[in-house]
């Protein structure tokens, strides 16, 4: 990755934005550090590369979930020198999370919905 | 001669039909762009587009995922800071947020680019100085309208004393109502330009009738009631009469 005047910052910056539109790898990355309790570091780290390596890496498009998946991964992970297979298995890993946070968000509200119960036999 | 040449489908001036025509046209042309120096229109064309900005939009065409982290490694950097030189006195933030919206919406959305009107690097600069000048125009009503609050607050005032008036010209009153026309502001201004005037206006709206807050804020409590009632009548009638006076002519 060739270093810029303007420093990395720029980068970041349009990372961050990015996270912002499902059409960007950025969004996928921060959704997973959100679900996960990760830092960028932490993220970095995970992926084998460095901070300003995943700036621009979420600035690609996300890979397609299709028959392009191992494709796009493959380009990517060419182009930035990471470990493709490490971002498949993170890839996934959230397509797996988003499927079941809904369930997750229905057992909290049913735990609540317990406790309340709880809280009102206590007092019967 | 016209008319003739019009019903046998000829050309007045050349003597030719189209197909005639046309065949002497191409010949003609083909010799032309032989001679040394001259550049078809294909050619002026096809020099013209960078083939590098070709292939980066062709790539994002394709879906390649890479390619939009390409074309902002490649130009981010630099609408960046040509925007930033252009915008000196612009918050460094929102020339850089300008940039990059124009980088990642021609990344999701590459067919607007057309290459043959300009270079890419040109659609860019003009995308995100399109964008920070709409921010910008934003900002600046935004802030014009919260520096005319208290103009606001007397059209607001304005618009009491016209309701509880029967004789309250109507479509007076629907021009009141356009609190963002800058002439009427400016009339309400110069009714508040004195502190104190402003002060009477601020509490006449807020509903105050006591005669004694009314004098704290003329300064004469020391007064007798009778006259402080008579000097509070006098300053609110005369704010009253000058807001009327200096309501817009109806535009």
């Amino acid at each position: 990755v060739t270093p810029h005047a303007t420093g990395p910052s720029v980068f970041l910056a349009a990372r961050k934005r990015a996270a912002g539109s499902s059409f960007f790898l950025a969004h996928d990355l921060d959704e997973y550090e959100r679900l996960v309790g990760l830092s960028d570091s932490d993220l970095a780290q995970a992926l084998g590369c460095s901070l300003d390596v995943l700036d621009l890496l979420g600035l690609c498009r996300t890979p397609s979930r299709d028959a392009r998946f191992r494709a796009d991964l493959e380009a990517i992970g060419t182009r930035f020198q990471i470990d493709a297979v490490r971002l498949a298995v993170l890839l996934r890993v959230l397509d797996a999370l988003r499927a079941f946070e809904p369930l997750a968000q229905a057992d909290g509200w049913l735990a609540a919905a317990r406790d309340r119960e709880d809280g009102l036999d206590d007092q019967r | 001669l016209l008319t003739d040449a019009n019903a046998k489908g000829v050309n007045p001036v050349t003597l030719l039909d189209q197909a005639q025509y046309d065949r002497r046209r191409r010949r003609t042309l083909a010799r032309i762009s032989q001679r040394p120096g001259v550049v078809s229109e294909e050619a002026k064309t096809a020099r013209s587009i960078d083939p590098r900005e070709a292939e980066l939009v062709a790539r994002l065409r394709a879906r390649d995922v890479t390619a939009p982290s390409a074309l902002a490694e490649t130009y981010l950097p630099e609408v960046a800071r040509r925007l930033a030189r252009e915008f000196p006195t612009t918050d460094e933030h929102l020339a850089t947020t300008a940039a990059i919206d124009a980088i990642l919406n021609v990344a999701e959305r590459p067919d607007q680019v057309d290459l043959s009107k300009g270079t890419l690097r040109t659609y860019l600069v003009m995308a995100a100085r399109g964008d920070l000048r709409n921010v910008l125009a934003t900002a600046t009503r935004r802030r014009g309208r919260e520096s005319s609050l208290e103009a606001v607050e007397v059209l607001a005032l304005e618009r009491k004393i016209h309701r509880d008036d029967p004789n309250a010209d109507p479509t007076a009153e629907a021009a009141i109502q356009s609190a963002d026309r800058p002439d009427l502001q400016a009339n309400v201004r110069r009714v508040t330009k004195h502190p104190t005037d402003a002060a009477v206006l601020k509490a006449m709206l807020e509903g105050e009738r006591r005669t004694a807050a009314y004098a704290e804020i003329l300064g004469i409590s020391g007064l007798d009631e009778a006259t402080q009632r008579a000097e509070v009548k006098k300053v609110k009638d005369r704010l009253k009469l000058r807001l009327r006076r200096t309501r817009a002519p109806e535009s």
